[in-house]
């Protein structure tokens, strides 16, 4: 028996042992009742698949949220002092706000809406082997997948710093510092386990722009992605 | 590689396609699911994470006869719920290959042998589902089962075996 044959009838086999397993309990068993958010996150995928699928299997993934909520902003008496003295101060910092939670970081944006077409940013140091595979847009966000031979992916997203739009890290098994990427202020997010990707976010006031790199790179690795960034203005 | 599955449900038709899938087929995946996990939240992850695999491997989706599609569904999802079972317990019971394939020594018709794989270690059926039913590479399967390559093709290995064996013995036909 050939190693095709013997496959072909293993296939059968199993498939036979998942009838036999399966047929009587799935025809006699009710159905499950299901959760409210389980029935909402379906509809999601079902209205789009595509979509739904890259937000669910991004190791640490960032999204841009249409936040209907106004926001509410904690001022310090210090920071209030200084953003009276200094207009430029005030415009800057009220348009993002940083939030601590447990298990995650949120950056609230406050800045006026723009109609702007969304630039196109890439990166120019990307380590050997990796190809952009992917470029998705939606307003006011941008999300670029690269990928290498070993299907290992790097994402470059960034999004307009915008009242209404917010962006979300998870936390979980990290360490965060303050860094700067390109004198920009940003964090930089260092995964505890092998098995989650490390990431970099920072925010360039100038182009009105957050942006993230998230990917399977040790620390400079990332940094030096990070640091070159750039707009491709063809 | 990528490219092409996240393109794969890209147009209308392929998005009507998968649409029909869920609805014809989620009760029962939901099913399974909460036969293996009992938490309604673990069940749910389970599906959600079948789906996934769903769409990540979608263009093959369309080459399955219809009415196999049901049972590769419900390997997926039994697989998927078996990995959330993993991560919960704190221990697994060890899986002995040597007692398993002793049982097969006796006679044996091929509805017998069809038994015997139901009561296969959770994990070589598991590789064998996962490489023959649903031709996930060697790699997908290590990162799926949390376990090495070298671990799947021993199990692969041993399962085709297992089968040579049980063929030469009784004189299966395909």
């Amino acid at each position: 028996m050939t190693d095709e044959e013997v496959d072909k009838l293993m296939r059968r086999i199993l498939l036979d042992s998942l009838k036999l397993e399966w047929t009587d309990y799935l025809k006699n068993t009710p159905p499950v009742e299901t959760s409210k958010q389980y029935r909402y996150a379906m509809q999601k995928m079902l209205a789009d698949p595509q979509v739904w699928y890259r937000k669910k299997t991004r190791p640490i993934w960032k999204k841009s949220l249409q936040v209907v909520a106004s926001i509410v902003i904690a001022f310090t008496i210090a920071l209030g002092l200084l953003m009276a003295a200094s207009p430029t101060v005030r415009a800057a910092v009220l348009q993002w706000v940083r939030e601590w939670y447990e298990t995650h970081i949120v950056y609230q944006y406050s800045g006026e809406a723009t109609q702007e077409e969304m630039p196109q940013y890439q990166i120019a140091d990307l380590p050997e082997g990796y190809v952009e595979i992917n470029r998705s847009e939606l307003p006011g966000y941008v999300s670029v997948t690269y990928q290498n031979t070993e299907e290992e992916i790097i994402y470059l997203d960034y999004s307009f710093i915008q009242q209404g739009a917010a962006s979300d890290f998870v936390t979980d098994n990290m360490e965060i510092s303050e860094i700067t990427v390109n004198r920009c202020p940003g964090q930089l997010f260092l995964s505890k386990t092998p098995e989650q990707t490390n990431a970099v976010t920072w925010i360039d006031m100038d182009k009105n722009l957050q942006f993230t790199v998230d990917g399977f790179l040790n620390e400079t690795d990332i940094l030096n992605v990070a640091e070159s960034v750039f707009e491709n203005k063809k | 590689m990528l490219i092409s599955l996240l393109a794969i449900i890209d147009d209308e038709g392929d998005r009507q396609k998968f649409t029909m899938i869920f609805n014809q087929y989620h009760i029962q995946m939901e099913k399974v699911a909460m036969r293996i996990l009992s938490e309604q939240k673990d069940a749910e992850d389970a599906v959600q994470n079948a789906f996934i695999q769903v769409i990540k491997h979608f263009e093959k989706v369309t080459e399955i006869p219809c009415e196999e599609l049901l049972f590769w569904l419900i390997s997926i999802t039994k697989n998927e719920a078996l990995m959330i079972w993993r991560k919960n317990k704190k221990t697994v019971p060890l899986e002995d290959w040597n007692a398993f394939t002793s049982a097969s020594d006796n006679d044996f018709d091929y509805k017998a042998l069809v038994a015997l794989f139901i009561r296969m270690p959770e994990t070589y059926r598991a590789v064998l589902e996962m490489k023959l039913l649903l031709n996930y590479t060697d790699r997908e399967i290590a990162q799926h089962l949390g376990i090495t390559e070298t671990a799947v093709s021993t199990r692969a290995s041993r399962g085709r075996l297992l089968l040579q064996d049980l063929v030469r013995k009784e004189g299966f036909h395909i």
